[in-house]
């Protein structure tokens, strides 16, 4: 049965398979009905394994690049489950049910590396410093060679090298870094956005980005010169 | 040959290859089960420990009765639940700010040589009731913090609370392979 994504994804059943849900598919429910199942007592575990389901992938791809190691971005995801599910009552059936899901992993990893953050590299009496030009025109390129444009041509074997020099980059990276790395190019929020979230301002995010780009940069462009150790993961 | 590659389209790429490669998630019964705060799932030592908690008496000394002291909170009564044997102590609150719904706490332990990560389980003094549960790590000044999501109750009731009150709550505290 195919299934617009405004229903499958926060989009809404027709009202009388709200009122026969047992007629449908678990699946088929929208977010909303599936939130309200999991917030009943006691929860409805089939719309829990289909609300997980859904968004597992989504959210462990997320964590990975937070973590950059599997079994963390696997420990990571769980926990956040662990954290909605713990404050489940108060779930909004129509709220952004994914990027809240998003939020809730990235809070947990900020709070584990809170202490990395205060303490590491990015001190504010380090950004001056950071606000030089990166490069021309804040170059947001890496340049890489033996690529074709469409990345996802190359051959398996190429594909899984790439992953890894990109993993070995993010590795450079402290926590901190990586997180703004990407909140900036995979949620797409602003510098000015996530300099409210770090009460920072945006001068300031944009000199962590561009510390983060020269970073990657350097660990992918000239790989026998590593950037350095790896940071906290 | 060499080519630019705009480093969002090299995150994108790596984020797509990272949720076509995601393991299976926990099944659902699974999630809640290990969703259940430790209480429940250990309600009899719990009890026992709740009973010890609610034994100790600390002298609680104003924050701000001596302006030359720096402006730290109540003592609060503590807790260490070890593998062994349990201790008696008492935390002092150094900084607490429960706004928008999220609790922030600095805190010194009156006990040394604990480790840098502990799980501090707030306990109502009234009741004896859990209230809630968060890890708090060891900073570099030898404090502990921590930041959690406050229960919407407690938003409203804490959303006043500073530093210099009296704390509506105990400590439990575990440090260890029960964590």
């Amino acid at each position: 049965m195919d299934i617009p994504d405004q229903r499958r994804i926060g989009g809404s059943v027709s009202a009388d398979a709200e009122d026969q849900p047992h007629l449908l598919d678990v699946s088929l429910w929208s977010d909303a009905s599936l939130i309200t199942a999991v917030r009943r007592d006691p929860p409805d575990e089939a719309a829990l394994d289909t609300l997980v389901e859904r968004y597992w992938g989504h959210l462990f791809s997320r964590c990975r690049m937070l973590t950059v190691d599997t079994q963390k971005a696997t420990d990571l995801a769980q926990d956040a489950w662990h954290r909605v599910l713990r404050a489940r009552h108060t779930l909004k059936p129509d709220g952004n049910f994914p990027a809240y899901l998003n939020t809730i992993a990235t809070n947990l990893w900020r709070d584990r590396h809170r202490s990395t953050r205060r303490a590491g590299s990015l001190a504010d009496n380090r950004v001056a410093s950071l606000d030089a030009p990166l490069g021309p025109d804040g170059d947001e390129t890496i340049t890489l060679a033996d690529v074709v444009p469409d990345l996802n041509s190359m051959d398996s074997a190429d594909q899984q090298l790439l992953a890894m020099d990109i993993d070995h980059a993010l590795q450079q990276l402290t926590p901190h870094l990586r997180e703004v790395l990407v909140s900036r190019f995979i949620v797409g929020e602003s510098a000015a956005e996530i300099g409210r979230r770090f009460n920072r301002t945006e001068q300031t995010v944009s000199g962590w980005l561009r510390e983060a780009i020269r970073i990657m940069k350097q660990a992918m462009e000239e790989p026998a010169q590593p950037a350095g150790p790896p940071l906290n993961n | 040959m060499k080519i630019d590659v705009p480093i969002e389209q090299l995150l994108r790429w790596r984020l797509a290859r990272a949720e076509a490669e995601a393991p299976a998630p926990l099944r659902a019964a699974r999630l809640l089960h290990l969703a259940r705060p430790w209480w429940e799932l250990l309600p009899e030592r719990f009890d026992h420990l709740i009973q010890r908690l609610r034994t100790i008496h600390v002298e609680f000394g104003h924050a701000m009765a001596d302006p030359n002291q720096s402006p730290t909170g109540y003592r609060v009564a503590t807790l260490i639940a070890g593998e062994v044997e349990n201790v008696e102590t008492a935390a002092r609150i150094l900084y607490l700010s429960a706004h928008s719904a999220r609790l922030r706490m600095r805190f010194e332990l009156e006990q040394r040589n604990m480790p840098a990560a502990i799980e501090v389980t707030l306990v109502d003094e009234q009741t004896g009731q859990p209230l809630l549960c968060a890890s708090a790590t060891l900073s570099l000044e030898s404090e502990y913090r921590f930041e959690v999501e406050l229960p919407p109750e407690l938003a409203r009731s804490w959303q006043r609370l500073k530093v210099t009150d009296r704390m509506p709550f105990r400590f439990l505290i575990r440090a260890g392979k029960d964590t």
